[in-house]
């Protein structure tokens, strides 16, 4: 292999002569973005690694260029920003799914709705009920309040009954039956770090629960006790003063019941200090519970010396509003997935499971996030989204997603047992073709599905553990 | 069949054998070549020739290029649609006898809208010409082919009456007027010659007729009939009205009031058409309007096949070479890289394999010199390909034609036989170099195959996806050897470049040399194929050989390029045309097509239109093209249908300069042009759409039509309007129910009086 110098953002490198820029970028630690990871001989089709050529001026994807010598190239000029960006927003425009459900991209209480209504349907009670509860330490409470944008937001509530699933009555179910337990609650409270919590409102029990959750022996300073606003609007007190007994019994939590100032000589008896005070009283009591838990988060984050780390709601991708026949797409898709699922547990309709299930780890989804893409700049295609799902095997695949870079044909092409795959159509028409007389096998499946960077391909029986 | 024949020849036959490509006959083809049936159909999903379902017994195919959209063939097809009664999520009739589908573009953009029904172009078809037309079609089908008497030819003081075979004068009728001839002359038994030619590039006076005698005497008819051709040979070979039957002098008397007699001179088109020719300068088309395009005699003693004698006998390789690369040659297929860097650099290379190509693959909506080159001059465009072979030791020449065009097809096919029995190129052939196959490889119907990587994909049988450049197709081409890829046009000069060199570069200055072929299509008067010099003005194009604009309307835009050039304004009309001075100004050459606009288009529309086109043709690859183009046709459809927002023209630029700048293929790096070129020189017309108003009154949203006094109720509007919106009332004035006007325009189009015309919407 023959070296060359090329010269990037200034630096000169040293590279091989059958390499390409992505791959010496890659060896230099050279941060570019791409979808494709410069894998296997494709040609660049999403243009996101696009770096500028000095001399020319013109851009060129990273991935598909070789390097020459004496070749000089930017990777982060106003031009190549602008138009990775454009590119994004391209792919978005045709990349017709949810990153995150509705219900819960819409939940001010963070809530992963979504999740716990998979959990609920897979009879896991005790697991939805825990992740209820981390975000909503009293869920009856502020069902009572709850306006239920989750159930509104609800894809299955565009039908023509308007229904959707039954998202406030399964929390309720699950409040009623499955109390708050700790979890690992083994050590003694005396050998726990101590938490203090000022303010006895919503934003103070989430942050109660979220200490305790995290090992802390949690003391809540209030002049009124628990929730003591909270309380006041409700008729059902009994309800709400056995829920918030429930909570501090099982966070362990002790009370003074005066206001305790931040620089008051008592706080010194403390390791951290969590002071919900300052959030409005006025707030919306799933919103409270939120910014409770975000204050909780970051002071123990600022405690153990790391960053907080809060599940984000993003979602720069979104289906947007469908039409009848395309719910009913969708539904036949999951009842395709799990056929046995026909209904959820409070009796209401099944869930349509609108969040990506690559959701955490899509790569587009994470350049999206990179660039600050924002979902109102998408373009939205007027041309029939091809919705359904097929499955040959145990690969199934979800055109409407596929952004049609190739990487699972390569790849099938090239295993030790090639595996037949090919695109159909042209233009935006493109998509994966499979021989239904030929349905992979599931070891050549999931190595398929791997390479997906995004949730278009996945395989059946490995689901979501596919890219451990 | 080409040394290494791929699954896309085998797939074409089959779709000719049975009209469609069952699953069956994909797996069995696909098992035969060792693909899978996932690679089968997926190449095969990727041409638009090819269907999926049973088909019916005829095809009819709409033409949507350029001119036709002009002038309504979006129209046309919903008409054929609702006639024949076709449901709207198939495309097959109920009884099975006819499908009906679009088609990019037919190459016939003087007789548009075009329509094709099996083998058969049908044209101008006009929404109340659908019937006709399917009436006609089935006629034709129950006729008998007659036995045409043999003529002897006649060698001494020669009388010819010679017949244009292109496809625009095929369609306008030419094959049955030179039946007639035949049949006439052997009849009278008259002592001439009667033969084809090749194409005289004034289409939209087809079909041709042209008298010439040994002395040089010419006389030429447009618009010819049977009957009309049969007086001109009595009256004008007899020299009397005599040999004129009783019968036939009554019945034009009596039935047309003598009009027969009066078209023969009104018809006699000669002197007219010696100035238009005066002020061209017909090059690589020089002289195929004098004679057979399939006689290799007539060829030779025009001075054909110099050239290859010259690489024969008296030059080296270096030495033709040097004359194309001082000859400062052009590649003609629009990108305008010289000729003569690419043939050096394939000849350079080391590789024993090399392979020529010619692009025939002419996609461009609005564009058929390439057509016209190979039906009218096929053994020049073979000749040049043989200089290329010889020149480089070629393994195989290929020629890659649309299978849209089966006439060139077959006369180039017909014309490699001529030249393997006369022994100039392949077993037998008498230069070495030259005993290498001709190949004719038919393009399955895909745009992008004009891109030279796409087309080389496409040849080696797999979905036409542009490939990554560099390396160039000249230093690892077709099956990874040098090869030299040049469009007809280019070929087409080559033999005449070589062999009269001057005569090339007398004509055009600087780095744009020679002369360049444009098909004229439009609101012109004069429509048609033209060849002038390089740096030539649009106005002299314009007005001078296409006799500007039609009466009661004004130039408003010239269109060139199809969806890779732009739109211009008047004030490009003085610019000299030519590779350097397009670019310049936002288009681009293309493969030449002109259309030029008058007050009644509209400039978003036309934007519009190209831009769903690249769309509909993106291969698919690059984001940017695939979605960009249909983001764009979106926006556009917006504004067009009155939606639209000030803010959509921000986006519009920035989409089609990021398509401009990041795109990976020719294909998708011009899309935009139509779009920005009209944004730049038209913006006043957006913004008018933005605020609910199409000035030229073309987008049916935003526009309404009205009858005005000079409605003399003759009711003829009332009859043909196909919903029925204009009430019967004769001798009255006319109304059109605005609930039920489609604003299909065809009472406009066919009113004596010229009284319907566009009013504009009340925004309120």
């Amino acid at each position: 292999m023959s070296a060359c110098t090329i010269t990037i953002d200034g630096k000169a490198l040293a590279a091989g002569k059958s390499e390409t820029v992505l791959e010496v970028c890659n060896r230099y630690d050279i941060y570019i973005p791409s979808l494709c990871r410069g894998m296997g001989d494709h040609r660049a089709s999403c243009l996101l690694c696009l770096v500028e050529d000095t001399k020319s001026g013109k851009l060129l994807p990273a991935c598909e260029t070789q390097v020459s010598h004496g070749m000089s190239l930017n990777t982060n000029t106003h031009a190549v920003k602008d138009m990775r960006t454009q590119s994004l927003t391209m792919l978005l425009a045709e990349h017709a799914g949810d990153c995150t459900a509705p219900c819960a991209l819409v939940c001010p209480a963070h809530l992963e709705t979504d999740k716990m209504v998979r959990l609920v349907e897979d009879q896991k009670y005790e697991e939805a009920a825990q992740l209820l509860y981390s975000a909503i330490p009293l869920p009856r409470a502020s069902n009572m309040f709850c306006p239920g944008p989750c159930e509104k937001s609800c894809r299955r509530a565009e039908e023509e009954d308007g229904i959707p699933v039954s998202i406030r009555p399964v929390k309720d179910f699950l409040a009623a039956n499955y109390p708050p337990v700790l979890k690992n609650n083994t050590a003694d409270n005396a050998n726990k770090k101590k938490a203090l919590i000022i303010g006895g409102g919503p934003a103070g029990i989430a942050a109660v629960w979220y200490a305790a959750c995290n090992g802390y022996a949690v003391t809540l300073a209030d002049s009124q006790g628990y929730a003591g606003m909270l309380k006041a609007g409700i008729d059902e007190k009994p309800v709400i003063a056995a829920e918030i007994d429930n909570l501090v019994k099982a966070a362990d939590a002790s009370l003074i019941t005066r206001d305790i100032a931040t620089d008051d000589p008592l706080t010194q008896d403390f390791d951290i200090l969590i002071n919900t005070g300052l959030i409005s009283a006025q707030m919306a009591v799933a919103r409270a519970f939120y910014h409770g838990r975000e204050e909780a988060a970051k002071v123990i984050a600022h405690a153990k010396g790391v960053t907080p780390h809060l599940r984000q709601k993003s979602s720069p991708s979104r289906l947007g509003k469908c039409s009848v026949p395309e719910i009913e797409t969708l539904l036949q898709n999951r009842l395709k997935r799990n056929a046995h699922k026909t209904e959820s547990v409070a009796g209401g309709k099944l869930c349509l499971d609108c969040t990506c299930w690559k959701s955490e780890t899509c790569l587009l989804k994470k350049a999206a996030e990179d660039h600050k893409i924002k979902t109102a700049t998408i373009p939205r295609l007027n041309h029939k989204r091809d919705l359904e799902l097929v499955i040959c095997g145990a690969l199934e695949y979800e055109p409407a997603k596929c952004m049609r870079c190739g990487l699972c044909i390569n790849t099938a092409q090239k295993l030790s047992e090639p595996y037949p795959l090919s695109f159909e159509n042209r233009g935006i028409d493109t998509r994966l073709l499979f021989d239904y007389n030929l349905p992979a096998p599931v070891k050549t499946a999931h190595r398929i599905a791997q390479v997906c960077p995004i949730g278009a391909l996945r395989c059946k029986d490995y689901g979501e553990k596919i890219d451990e | 069949m080409r040394k290494l024949a791929t699954i896309l020849d085998e797939l074409i036959i089959i779709q000719n054998r049975e009209g469609w490509l069952s699953e069956e006959s994909l797996r069995s083809v696909a098992l035969k070549y060792g693909l899978s049936y996932p690679e089968a159909r997926g190449c095969a999903t990727f041409y638009t020739y090819f269907r999926f379902t049973p088909p019916a017994r005829h095809a009819i195919h709409v033409c949507i290029g350029t001119a036709c959209h002009m002038k309504g063939a979006e129209k046309i097809y919903e008409t054929f649609r609702e006639k024949l009664s076709i449901a709207d999520n198939e495309d097959i009739d109920p009884k099975g006898l006819f499908s009906v589908d679009k088609v990019a573009c037919l190459g016939c953009c003087m007789l548009a809208p075009a329509v094709q029904i099996d083998d058969t172009i049908y044209g101008p078809v006009n929404p109340e010409d659908v019937e006709g037309t399917i009436k006609t079609f089935l006629a034709s089908q129950f006729k008998k082919e007659r036995q045409l008497p043999v003529l002897q030819t006649v060698t001494t003081n020669n009388t010819t009456v010679q017949i244009c075979s292109c496809t625009s004068c095929r369609s306008a009728g030419s094959e049955s007027v030179r039946h007639a001839v035949i049949e006439h002359v052997a009849a009278r038994k008259l002592p001439v010659n009667v033969e084809q030619t090749g194409c005289t590039g004034i289409s939209h006076q087809s079909p041709l007729l042209q008298i010439s005698h040994d002395n040089g005497k010419k006389a030429l008819w447009g618009k010819v009939t049977p009957r009309l051709a049969r007086r001109i040979i009595d009256e004008y070979l007899t020299g009397s009205t005599g040999a004129i039957s009783m019968t036939d002098r009554l019945i034009d008397l009596l039935f047309t009031g003598g009009r027969e007699r009066a078209q023969l001179n009104d018809n006699r088109i000669d002197s007219e058409y010696a100035d238009i020719f005066n002020m061209q300068s017909r090059f690589t088309f020089a002289g195929c309007d004098e004679r057979d395009p399939l006689s290799y005699t007539s060829y030779i003693n025009a001075g054909g096949g110099e050239a290859i004698d010259r690489c024969f006998r008296s030059h080296s390789r270096e030495e033709i070479l040097q004359i194309i690369t001082e000859s400062g040659l052009r590649g003609r297929g629009g990108g305008g890289y010289p000729t003569s860097s690419k043939w050096q650099m394939a000849m350079q290379s080391m590789d024993s394999i090399k392979y020529v190509i010619c692009n025939g693959d002419e996609g461009d909506p609005g564009a058929f010199m390439d057509r016209m080159l190979l039906e009218s001059v096929p053994f020049a465009v073979l000749e040049g390909i043989a200089v290329a072979v010889w020149l480089l030791h070629a393994a195989e020449a290929i020629l890659y034609i649309r299978a849209e065009y089966p006439l060139a097809i077959r006369q180039i096919r017909h014309a490699i036989d001529t030249l393997k029995e006369k022994k100039v190129i392949g077993p037998d052939a008498a230069i070495p170099e030259l005993r290498v196959p001709f190949t004719v490889v038919e393009g399955a119907g895909a745009f992008v195959c004009g891109e030279e990587t796409a087309l080389l994909e496409s040849l080696e049988g797999r979905r036409g996806i542009p490939r990554p450049r560099p390396p160039f197709p000249s230093e690892s081409g077709y099956y990874n050897h040098p090869t030299i890829i040049n469009n007809v046009e280019t070929f087409a000069s080559i033999p005449s470049l070589i062999s009269n060199t001057e005569n090339f570069t007398r004509h055009g200055k600087g780095n744009n040399r020679g002369t360049k072929s444009f098909a004229l299509a439009g609101k012109i008067n004069r429509p048609g194929l033209i060849e002038v010099p390089l740096g030539t003005t649009l106005r002299t194009i314009i007005e001078d050989i296409g006799g500007g604009v039609p009466d009661g309307s004004r130039f408003k835009a010239v269109q060139i390029g199809g969806p890779s050039g732009g739109c211009l304004d008047k004030s490009a009309l003085d610019v000299p045309i030519d590779f350097d001075s397009l670019a310049g100004i936002g288009a681009m050459m293309g493969s030449g097509g002109i259309i030029v606009l008058d007050t009644n288009d509209c400039m978003v529309e036309m934007a519009r239109y190209f831009t769903a086109f690249s769309a509909m043709e993106s291969c698919g690859r690059c984001v940017i093209c695939r979605t960009g183009n249909h983001a764009m046709t979106d926006i556009l459809t917006r504004i067009t249908t009155g939606s639209g927002k000030p803010e959509d023209l921000d986006s519009l630029k920035r989409i089609g300069n990021s398509l401009k700048s990041i795109s990976r293929c020719g294909l998708g790096r011009t899309s935009a042009n139509p779009v920005l070129s009209t944004l730049t020189h038209f913006e006043d017309e957006y913004l008018q759409h933005i605020d609910g108003r199409c000035p030229a009154g073309v987008c049916r949203e935003l526009t309404l039509f009205e009858i005005s006094d000079d409605c003399i109720g003759c009711t003829r509007c009332a009859r043909e309007c196909p919903t029925g919106a204009i009430a019967f009332t004769p001798g009255e004035r006319h109304i059109i129910q605005q609930k039920l006007c489609i604003r299909c325009g065809t009472c406009r189009r066919i009113c004596p009086e010229g009284a319907v015309y566009v009013s504009m919407h009340d925004n309120d």
